[in-house]
C-alpha cells in the first residue's frame, strides 16, 4: 500500500518549500487585529515558519529532536536560477536534518492563551523562526520546481524505503519564466514522478489571492477555487491524494468521507500545517479535542451482576 | 458443569474449592529500537509504556498506561504517574476520572514544567500539549457468590479484553477497543492539561466466573492478539456455533478488512490471514509462558515483529486467569 511507510530515523522523511519571492509578495494580504496591513511576503514567511515549527516540535522528544526530516528551503524572486535560502548559522546549506533545523532557530518569545482544564491560562513561550519575509522580482516558479527535483533526484536514490518528499510551493501567482502552462505542469511532473518504495512525491500547492479569505483546504474539484487561471493550474499541479490520505484529512477536518470521492494537495489562502499532521511521524499522534458526546458506558451480559457488586458504595455504579 | 463430569450417586462430594486469579505481566520497549544521537552515541529509546499488578487489600489492581511518543512530553512519566496513583476503588464514572486526575495533575505538572524550563522548545511543546498516555485498567475482587466481580476502564487504544472458555474454545466476552478502525486513528488520550472527554472513556463491570482471562496490553500487542483471535475464528469450520458478543462486529469489520481495506490495519489483518491461526489458545499460552521474564517476553516480541504479525512498538502485557484450587491448596497469586 503507498504512503504507508513511517517516517523514522531509519526511513527519514523530506520536505522542501518553494517561497515566492516576486514583487508582487510586497502587496497587502489580510490586516491584523490593530487593522495594520499584513504584507503577503510576511504571511508566507509565517506560513512556512509555523509549518517547519509544527514539524520540529512532532519531532521533538524528551532526549532531544530525533532527525525524521530533511528540510530544504527555496526561494524565488530574483534574477537568475533560485537557489535554497537558508539564512543565519545555516546560510549555504541545501537539505538539512530536523535537528540542525531546530538548533538554528531564531527564537521570540510571545504569549499565548491555552486551555488548562477548562480554564484559560497566559503562558509565554518560545516561536521558532528560520524565514525572513522577501519580495524581490519575477516569479520563476518552473526553475524553482526544477531546483527542487535536483535535489530530491538524489534524495530518492538514497532513502529507496522511505515515504516519498514533499515539496510544498506557496505562491500568489503566475510563473514568469514559462511561455505556457505545460512547461510549468512539465516541471511539476518532474517532480510528482519521483519515487520511493512508497509512492510518488507529493506537490502540495498553497495559492495565496489577492484578499485573503476564503481559505480552502484539500479541494476536491476546481469548481471550490475562485475562477481564476493560476488557481486551477496549481490544482492540476497538485498531487491528487490517495484513498488513505483522502481517509485522513476527512476524519482531520470532520468531512464527509462519502462527499469527497477526490482530493488535491493545495491549500487556497491557508497554510501547509494540516498537511503535517497527515504524516505518520514516529508513531500518530493523539488528538486530545474536547468532546460534547455522551459517556459510552459498556454493560457485559456475561453473568448477572453478582450482589456484592451493587451493594458496596465503593464498586456501585456512579 | 458439563453433562458428563456428573457426579454418580453415592460418590463422596467434591472437595470445596476456592476461586483464585493468577497474573503476570511485562513491558518492553519496542523490537526494533534505533539509537540517539548522532554517530550511534547515546542509548536505547525508552520504553514509555507502563503497567501497574498489585493486590491491595482483597483487590487485584491491574493496569497498562501507553506514553504517547509524539504528543507531548514526558509522556512515559505522566503513564508512570496514572499507575501510580489508581487506587483499590475503581473509578466508575466521568466524573470519578476527573476528580481523580485533579489529586495529582498539578504536582505532576508543576514537575514536568520545571524540567522543561531551561529549553525553549521543550517548554513550548510542554505548554501546548501537555503530556498524553492511555489507561487502560481493571479491578477484581471475590464476591459472595463464589465468582470474581471486574470492573475495567478504558482510556485511548490500550486493550482490554476478556475471553471465556466454553465448549472447549475460547470466546470473546468483553472488548474495548470496540472497533479494529480505532487503532488505526489518532487516539483521545489522557492528559494532564485536559479534562477527560466522554467519549474516549470506556467502563464497564462484569461478574467472571472460573475458566476466564483478562488481557491488558497496549496497543501494539493488543492489535495483535485481537488479530490472532479473529484469524483463529474466520478459520473455524462453517457448522460452528454462530459468533456473538463483542467478536461478532470485530469479524466482520475483519473481513471487510482482509477483502477491501485500504488501512495500515487492514495490511495487518492481511499479513495476520496469511499466517494461520491453528489454536489462539496455544498462543494465549506462549504469551503467559513468556511473561516469565522480561527476555523472554522481549524474545517473544521480536519473533512475532520478525513474523510481520506484531507491530514496531514498545510492548506491554498483563494476563490474569480466573480458575479454582481445592481449599487449602498453597498458591502464588500473583507473577510479575
Amino acid at each position: 500500500m503507498p504512503y504507508s511507510q513511517d517516517i523514522s530515523r531509519d526511513n527519514p522523511g523530506a520536505i522542501i518549500f518553494l517561497i515566492d519571492q516576486s514583487m508582487s509578495m510586497n502587496k497587502p494580504f489580510t490586516f491584523n487585529a490593530s487593522g495594520q496591513p499584513i504584507r503577503r511576503a510576511a504571511y508566507v514567511a509565517n506560513a512556512v515558519n509555523r509549518t517547519m515549527e509544527e514539524l520540529v516540535s512532532r519531532c521533538l522528544r524528551e532526549d532531544g529532536v530525533r532527525d525524521y526530516f530533511e528540510i530544504g528551503v527555496i526561494g524565488y524572486g530574483k534574477k537568475g536560477q533560485p537557489t535554497f535560502c537558508w539564512e543565519d548559522g545555516l546560510a549555504g546549506r541545501k537539505m538539512v536534518p530536523i535537528s540542525e533545523v531546530a538548533a538554528n532557530a531564531r527564537i521570540e518569545e510571545r504569549e499565548i492563551e491555552i486551555e488548562v482544564r477548562g480554564e484559560l491560562v497566559k503562558e509565554k513561550v518560545a516561536q521558532s523562526k528560520w524565514v525572513r519575509p522577501a519580495a524581490y522580482e519575477s516569479t520563476p516558479m518552473r526553475a524553482a520546481l526544477l531546483v527542487a527535483y535536483a535535489a530530491l533526484e538524489g534524495w530518492v536514490y538514497r532513502h529507496p524505503h522511505s515515504f516519498p518528499p514533499i515539496v510544498i510551493n506557496i505562491t500568489d501567482g503566475a510563473a514568469t519564466d514559462v511561455d505556457s502552462e505545460d512547461e510549468l505542469l512539465q516541471a511539476a511532473r518532474k517532480i510528482t514522478n519521483l519515487k520511493t518504495g512508497d509512492g510518488h512525491a507529493l506537490l502540495f500547492n498553497c495559492h495565496i489571492d489577492a484578499d485573503g479569505k476564503h481559505p480552502i483546504v484539500f479541494p476536491r474539484s476546481t469548481m471550490q477555487l475562485p475562477n481564476d487561471p493560476n488557481a486551477k493550474l496549481l490544482f492540476e499541479m497538485s498531487s491528487e491524494m490517495t484513498d488513505r490520505q483522502r481517509a485522513i484529512i476527512c476524519e482531520l477536518l470532520d468531512r464527509d468521507l462519502h462527499d469527497t470521492p477526490s482530493m488535491r494537495s493545495m491549500a487556497y489562502n491557508a497554510d501547509a500545517v494540516s498537511l503535517v499532521k497527515l504524516l505518520d511521524i514516529g508513531t500518530r499522534q493523539a488528538l486530545n479535542v474536547p468532546s460534547e458526546e455522551t459517556l459510552t458506558v459498556h454493560k457485559e451480559s456475561v453473568a448477572e451482576p453478582a450482589p456484592s457488586l451493587m451493594k458496596d458504595d465503593d464498586w456501585a455504579d456512579e | 458443569m458439563a453433562d458428563n463430569d456428573e457426579i454418580p450417586d453415592g460418590s463422596p462430594p467434591p472437595p470445596p474449592r476456592t476461586i483464585i486469579w493468577t497474573a503476570s505481566g511485562c513491558s518492553v520497549a519496542k523490537p526494533s529500537n534505533d539509537i540517539l544521537g548522532p554517530g550511534g552515541v547515546g542509548g536505547m529509546r525508552k520504553n514509555e509504556d507502563r503497567l501497574r499488578l498489585v493486590e491491595i487489600e482483597n483487590v487485584l489492581l491491574a493496569a497498562v498506561a501507553d506514553g504517547a511518543g509524539s504528543s507531548g512530553l514526558y509522556c512515559g512519566q505522566w503513564a508512570q504517574a496514572l499507575l501510580d496513583n489508581l487506587t483499590k476503588s475503581p473509578i466508575r464514572s466521568l466524573g470519578g476520572l476527573s476528580r481523580w486526575m485533579d489529586g495529582f495533575w498539578k504536582t505532576f505538572a508543576t514537575s514536568a514544567r520545571a524540567q522543561a524550563a531551561p529549553f525553549p522548545a521543550k517548554f513550548t511543546k510542554l505548554v501546548k500539549e501537555g503530556s498524553c498516555s492511555t489507561l487502560a485498567a481493571c479491578w477484581m475482587r471475590t464476591n459472595d457468590n463464589g465468582g470474581v466481580d471486574l470492573r475495567w476502564l478504558g482510556y485511548g487504544d490500550s486493550l482490554f479484553a476478556a475471553f471465556q472458555w466454553q465448549d472447549g474454545e475460547l470466546v470473546m466476552v468483553a472488548c474495548n477497543p470496540t472497533s479494529l478502525g480505532l487503532f488505526d486513528r489518532a487516539p483521545y488520550l489522557l492528559n494532564w492539561k485536559d479534562l477527560p472527554a466522554a467519549s474516549s472513556l470506556h467502563l464497564g463491570n462484569m461478574s467472571l466466573p472460573p475458566g476466564t482471562i483478562v488481557v491488558l496490553g497496549s496497543d501494539g500487542l493488543g492489535q495483535f492478539i485481537l488479530l490472532r483471535f479473529l484469524t483463529a475464528l474466520n478459520a473455524r469450520d462453517a457448522d460452528a456455533e454462530p459468533v456473538t458478543g463483542p467478536a461478532r462486529a470485530l469479524l466482520d469489520e475483519y473481513r471487510r478488512m482482509v477483502q477491501t481495506g485500504g488501512s495500515k490495519m487492514a495490511d495487518a489483518a492481511r499479513r495476520h490471514i496469511a499466517v494461520p491461526c491453528v489454536d489462539f489458545a496455544a498462543d494465549l499460552e506462549e504469551l503467559r509462558m513468556a511473561l516469565d521474564s522480561e527476555a523472554a517476553f522481549a524474545e517473544r516480541v521480536r519473533y512475532w515483529h520478525g513474523q510481520g504479525l506484531l507491530v514496531n512498538d514498545d510492548a506491554t502485557l498483563i494476563l490474569i486467569d480466573v480458575s479454582t484450587v481445592e481449599d487449602g491448596e498453597i498458591i502464588d497469586e500473583i507473577l510479575i
